[in-house]
């Protein structure tokens, strides 16, 4: 898959000098890129600079040959050896006591002296009876200390050495968790200093469970899911290949939503899916569509409705808001789980265009609270005045009496910005919702908040009726076409709550 | 598809040789490519190659799926090219090739070799071979965490945002590092009198 779009963040008020490295090594955005040869082709100067770096890099990298025959022996004779006492260590309690006891039988057991030595120990043992019998009125140490006890360092390095300071270079390779992560869309996890809108997991618990065929059916099953669901989804997604059009959007007919959020869903139905030679150009194509309509700002939209954000109260400025986050979310999941789908800073641009003043009502907070989660917990860099706001927007209005559509998005707005601490008036708004009637956007995020607080008996019952409804709308063709609204395609909706199993993890 | 490496990974720590395999398939010649460009010598290279996988798959229980494997696997081998240049070179910098050694390696191709393009002339050849070498000199004199950003930016070819995550700093220092590093060396070079 091509890289939509390559280089870094933008350095515009970098001085040119300051750049050039990163230009030879290819770091740079399609902008800077351009006002760097700008400045060359105007200043000789510069031009001899750049030229002198490229010429130390190209020396920096001499030819590597190849890797010998030794080597392949070598390898082959050392894998089998960590092999063979791997499966010496992991051998079971049977085999170790065997092998024990056949080992003291030849070494011992035969020589005198062992039977001397072992009569010792016999009244050795004695002695130490009498003595803990006569001492046994003593209070004994209280039971369960070993809890308290400070925990081992773990040997992270892998070589049975203890942990050395950070200072060292030397310190542990492994050793993310211990400290502040720097995150990055690649690297995925929160440090603990990420915003908190939603619960914690990490990129490649999201790529098991996607990607992996047997997790995700496991994880599916887990929840409720299982074969009819994953069948559904299959044929939905089979039906959202053709459904695309050829400039990548997809038009699907829901109310609440313009083109681009509809884009958006199409392709994030893929991204919790296997990727084969027919369903990935279903992703470029949709991500090229989406960043075709990314402007400067980072908003992603069409392009007369960006004036209208800076009202987004008005309809047209919700629409707008919504299908930017879910776009951002889109690209973010692409950036960080389809290696080569989207190049660097787009999805960062678009996320940090998800300023507070842009989102205030219930469904714009709710989307893009979800998608700060999703790409904090993918590792990227979120705004954290946005994710407060999100949460203190949430949490100030959880309990207004809104109805409908607003109130079970408000509601799983809350239940995810609190997570463990969610509000009951927010949960039972959810665990009432009518199931079989709601709007299909409402179902979505009602799944997606229930399934992640975890509380196993209202998900249970929100997933009855939510497979009851979904899979009786699905047509031969895979499509999903609701009674009450036949002209809308709800496909890319109802494959999204269907992956609601597995999509966030197991 | 092909698996993910971590997912491999993930089958590794099941005990899955297969997928141990396969991870080694995918990723020794970057492993290698690593510490060749470090010792330039074949046989040492290798056997540190060797010696980094073993390190995985005995730590492999260690290994947590929240970082990226490339990741993790730079760090193990930098953490082994560290302890390779304590015991080798304690006390010294880790400077490995000077300017007279370069065409006299006895184990592996020599620098000259290595650096010589087909089609290139001697002089050139031997232009490259030295400017290579001096520039293996020049990231000694740099401080440990300039060195450190260039030598994997430049030998390894590494990407700026995974040297960050291999170093744990941000990626603007990895680029402010890269660009102070190539500003000294290309002074330090102009002293020593090459201009590349």
């Amino acid at each position: 898959m091509s890289t939509v779009e390559g280089g870094g963040t933008p350095h515009r008020d970098e001085p040119v000098e300051t750049l050039l490295e990163a230009y030879v090594l290819g770091e740079l955005a399609e902008g800077d890129r351009a006002r760097v040869e700008a400045a060359v082709d105007a200043d000789p100067a510069l031009a001899a600079s750049l030229a002198q770096i490229r010429t130390t890099v190209d020396a920096g990298r001499p030819a590597v040959p190849a890797l010998s025959a030794a080597y392949r022996r070598e390898r082959a004779r050392r894998l089998s050896e960590v092999f063979a006492e791997c499966r010496e260590a992991q051998a079971g309690p049977i085999e170790l006591v065997a092998a024990f006891a056949s080992y003291v039988r030849d070494r011992f057991v035969q020589s005198p002296r062992f039977r001397f030595a072992a009569m010792c120990a016999v009244l050795q043992l004695g002695v130490i009876g009498l003595l803990l019998a006569w001492g046994g009125s003593k209070p004994s140490a209280p039971k369960g200390t070993g809890r308290d006890w400070p925990t081992p360092v773990v040997d992270a390095r892998g070589d049975g050495r203890l942990l050395e300071t950070d200072d060292d270079l030397g310190a542990a390779e492994n050793d993310l968790p211990r400290r502040p992560l720097v995150v990055d869309p690649e690297r995925g996890g929160r440090s603990d200093a990420s915003p908190r809108f939603g619960p914690s997991f990490s990129r490649a618990a999201l790529v098991s469970t996607r990607f992996e065929p047997a997790t995700r059916m496991r994880t599916a099953k887990r929840w409720g899911g299982g074969d009819r669901t994953e069948a559904a989804v299959a044929r939905g997604l089979a039906h959202l290949v053709g459904a695309q059009r050829d400039d990548g959007r997809f038009v699907f007919g829901t109310e609440r939503l313009d083109a681009i959020g509809e884009t958006a869903l199409g392709v994030l139905g893929f991204l919790a899916a296997d990727i084969d030679d027919a369903r990935r150009p279903v992703i470029e194509r949709g991500v090229r569509f989406l960043l075709a309509h990314q402007r400067p700002s980072g908003f992603i939209g069409l392009s007369s409705k960006e004036a209208s954000t800076v009202a987004p109260n008005e309809t047209s400025g919700r629409r707008a808001v919504l299908g930017h986050a879910l776009a951002a979310q889109c690209l973010a999941e692409a950036r960080a789980l389809v290696p080569g789908a989207v190049g660097d800073g787009v999805a960062a641009r678009a996320l940090a265009w998800l300023a507070p003043e842009r989102l205030d009502d219930p469904v714009t907070v709710t989307q893009a609270g979800i998608t700060l989660m999703v790409a904090s917990n993918l590792g990227f860099v979120v705004p954290a005045g946005t994710d407060a706001h999100c949460r203190g927007w949430l949490a100030d209005r959880s309990r207004e009496g809104l109805d409908g559509f607003e109130r079970v998005a408000l509601a799983a707005g809350d239940v995810l910005a609190r997570r463990g601490d969610a509000d009951a008036v927010s949960i039972a708004a959810l665990s009432t919702l009518d199931v079989g009637q709601s709007d299909p956007v409402a179902m979505l995020y009602a799944a997606q908040a229930l399934r992640l607080l975890g509380e196993r008996d209202t998900w249970d019952a929100f997933n009855r009726a939510m497979v009851a409804r979904l899979l009786p709308e699905q047509r031969a063709d895979g499509r999903f076409v609701r009674a009450s609204a036949p002209d809308a395609d709800g496909t890319a909706l109802a494959v999204l709550v269907l992956q609601t199993y597995y999509r966030f993890g197991a | 598809m092909k698996p993910a490496d971590e997912v491999l990974m993930a089958r590794v720590r099941e005990g899955d040789r297969a997928a141990f395999e396969h991870l080694i398939d995918r990723h020794e010649r970057r492993v290698f490519t690593f510490f060749y460009r470090r010792v330039h010598d074949n046989g040492h290279a290798e056997d540190m190659t060797l010696d980094v996988w073993m390190k995985i798959y005995q730590a492999r229980q260690n290994y947590r799926p929240d970082a990226k494997f490339t990741t993790y696997l730079y760090r193990v081998a930098r953490n082994h090219w560290i302890d390779y240049m304590r015991v080798h070179h304690s006390g010294s910098r880790p400077s490995m090739v000077s300017i007279e050694d370069a065409g006299s390696d006895q184990d592996g191709p020599s620098l000259l070799d290595a650096l010589g393009a087909p089609g290139e002339s001697p002089e050139r050849r031997q232009y490259s071979a030295e400017l290579a070498a001096k520039i293996r000199e020049g990231v000694d004199q740099l401080s440990t965490g300039e060195a450190e950003v260039f030598r994997l930016a430049i030998f390894d070819e590494i990407r700026y945002a995974e040297i960050g995550r291999i170093l744990d700093i941000p990626v603007g220092t990895v680029k402010s590092r890269m660009h102070t590093s190539m500003h000294k060396l290309r002074r330090w070079l102009s002293r020593e009198g090459i201009t590349p």
